[in-house]
């Protein structure tokens, strides 16, 4: 018994235990939008940059649930499985394949209007590397869409003025081209 | 991306894009102990309809523009960038700010990137096929390939009483100078000796030549869809007459000697629609050390002062072969008098150093109604395009 206290004794970090929890490894507590809380791994949240400044920087008890009022329930389920992968990655050598059928895993089943979000909750929790990955799966989701539908996507309007509105329509050849090589 | 829904757009109408609101849900809550590991890995999506991308930090917007010009560098796909800078202003206005010139980053990527100048260290490689009476111009999208390249400029010959047009369009079908697609001409006199291009919109308009931004705005002045000579082509038979090569001499008036050392020569930024009643307001640059270089309509080759003069350079004659040759890196295959490359002048100013001297255009022959033509700095594709058309038609020194 006394052997199990040393244990944990030898465990325990100078910043803060979280004591409640009842397994060795530290954890960090966030709480989402949707009021969904989630237990991280010390290792993984630290790769979140707004957690760590907060935890770190602040000095804060990582007994306090952090909250994250931008971030929904789902989008940190994707982020957490995308920062653990990264973790374990990090330690292997030649993971280069492994992490490509990962990515490849991880965009399938989501949506552009899917993978819009999560980019934008990657940028506010600042995981540069996940930030990099999601902006390059969305360019390339972008490519295949009509005009329409990437304004609907992004909310925007065609708000040009005329003189503007002639050169885009002039343009229009240079957008949708296609190699036709006959001559008249 | 697809464009056709652009041309049906019509003034006034926003299609059917709307801004979803974006809530904010702020849950300070209180320290819970209530730590509930969440294992569940099917996410509600119906959450997402509270998150905007329109709300999202331009930044990201542009993480995003830059990694498709960055990947999408060679056409076919660099149409991408082009769709893209046709969503809205904003898009329009940063991705304009990510393309680089031609001149730059070597790439042709809107429609005028073919009224500014090559690239400054290589010869972008076209090609030019002839056919019934009209040229086309391609980029080649292979080394050396002459087939399946991306059209850039479509030449339809007019011949008149005293003289023969070429309307250069960016419309292949519709080559006229009634429509927007009209970016200039080539005028030849009646024996085909003297040629003039004329660029449908003014680089200069008596101002001293500016510097080159690339966020320059284009001036426009009231005038009709336009003749503004831009360049002076002439042809004249060597000492040995027929025997021989001709010579070549261009005079660009539009772009300054001193653009043929590092320098700055003119380039425009947008096509102005020249039905338009607007006049884009010119920000001044001071001139760049040079002479200041005014464009006056109407005038002739006599005045080369200031201007680039391009002469062809001279084949040398190889006793073993019986030919005249010059040395085209491959990139021209068969004999003809039509062949050509264009070197600064010495009347440029600049040091005449056979051994060095940078082609600045070169054009020949590859098949019976193909040719290669190669340009870069300080020429556009458009005047490289107009000398080219010179040679192939002009029937001086023809047997």
């Amino acid at each position: 018994m006394s052997t199990s206290t040393d244990n944990n004794a030898s465990i325990t970090q100078e910043s803060g235990p979280s004591a409640a929890v009842q397994d060795i490894q530290k954890k960090i507590v966030v709480r989402t939008a949707d009021g969904e809380v989630f237990n991280l791994k010390e290792e993984v949240a630290m790769e979140i940059d707004i957690i760590k400044t907060f935890f770190q920087e602040d000095s804060i008890s990582y007994e306090t649930v952090m909250p994250l009022p931008n971030v929904e329930g789902w989008e940190m389920v994707k982020v957490i499985e995308y920062c653990t992968k990264h973790v374990e990655l990090k330690h292997k050598v030649d993971g280069y394949k492994e992490r490509k059928a990962f990515q490849a895993l991880f965009v399938q089943n989501l949506s552009t209007k899917s993978l819009l979000a999560l980019t934008n909750t990657a940028n506010y929790l600042e995981v540069k590397y996940l930030l990099d990955f999601l902006c390059q799966a969305v360019s390339e989701q972008i490519k295949n869409k009509d005009v329409d539908y990437v304004r609907e996507l992004f909310g925007v309007e065609n708000d040009f003025n005329d003189e503007e509105y002639e050169q885009v329509k002039a343009e229009a050849p240079w957008a949708h081209e296609n190699l036709n090589n006959d001559l008249h | 991306m697809s464009f056709k829904s652009i041309l049906q757009d019509k003034k006034g109408e926003f299609g059917s894009s709307w801004r979803k609101r974006f809530n904010l849900k702020f849950s300070y809550g209180m320290i819970s102990r209530s730590h509930r590991v969440v294992q569940d890995t099917s996410f509600r999506i119906d959450a997402l309809k509270q998150s905007c991308w329109a709300n999202v930090p331009p930044e990201l917007l542009r993480e995003v523009l830059m990694r498709i010009e960055a990947s999408d560098d060679t056409w076919p796909l660099r149409k991408n960038v082009v769709a893209c800078a046709g969503v809205c202003n904003n898009w329009r206005e940063m991705m304009k700010e990510i393309v680089k010139s031609p001149e730059v980053s070597g790439k042709l990527t809107f429609p005028i990137s073919l009224k500014q100048t090559g690239p400054r260290d290589f010869l972008l490689q076209c090609y030019i096929k002839r056919s019934n009476q009209a040229y086309y111009l391609f980029l080649g999208l292979h080394q050396a390939s002459t087939e399946d390249g991306k059209f850039l400029l479509a030449a339809r010959k007019r011949r008149r009483l005293t003289c023969t047009d070429y309307i250069i369009s960016l419309n292949s079908e519709n080559v006229s100078k009634g429509n927007s697609a009209f970016v200039g001409k080539l005028r030849s006199n009646f024996l085909g000796t003297k040629f003039t291009i004329y660029d449908a919109q003014p680089s200069n308009t008596g101002a001293n030549v500016t510097k080159c931004h690339s966020t320059m705005k284009q001036v426009s002045p009231r005038v009709p869809a336009g003749d503004y000579p831009v360049g002076h082509i002439a042809y004249e038979l060597n000492v040995l007459g027929s025997r021989g090569s001709r010579r070549m001499k261009c005079v660009l008036d539009a772009i300054p000697a001193p653009a043929v050392e590092p320098g700055c020569a003119p380039t425009q930024t947008e096509f102005v629609d020249s039905n338009s009643d607007s006049i884009p307001s010119l920000p001044l640059f001071g001139s760049k050390s040079g002479p200041a270089v005014s464009v006056q309509s109407g005038q002739q080759s006599g005045q080369n002062e200031g201007m680039l003069v391009l002469r062809n350079k001279a084949p040398r004659w190889l006793e073993q072969l019986q030919r005249w040759c010059l040395n085209f890196n491959r990139r021209v295959t068969e004999a003809s008098v039509k062949n050509f490359q264009l070197v600064a002048s010495p009347e440029n100013g600049v040091a005449a150093d056979p051994e060095h001297e940078n082609v600045i255009l070169e054009c020949g022959k590859v098949g019976k109604d193909v040719f290669t033509m190669d340009y870069q700095y300080p020429i556009s594709a458009f005047q490289a395009f107009a000398i080219c058309i010179s040679s192939i038609d002009s029937k001086i020194a023809c047997e």
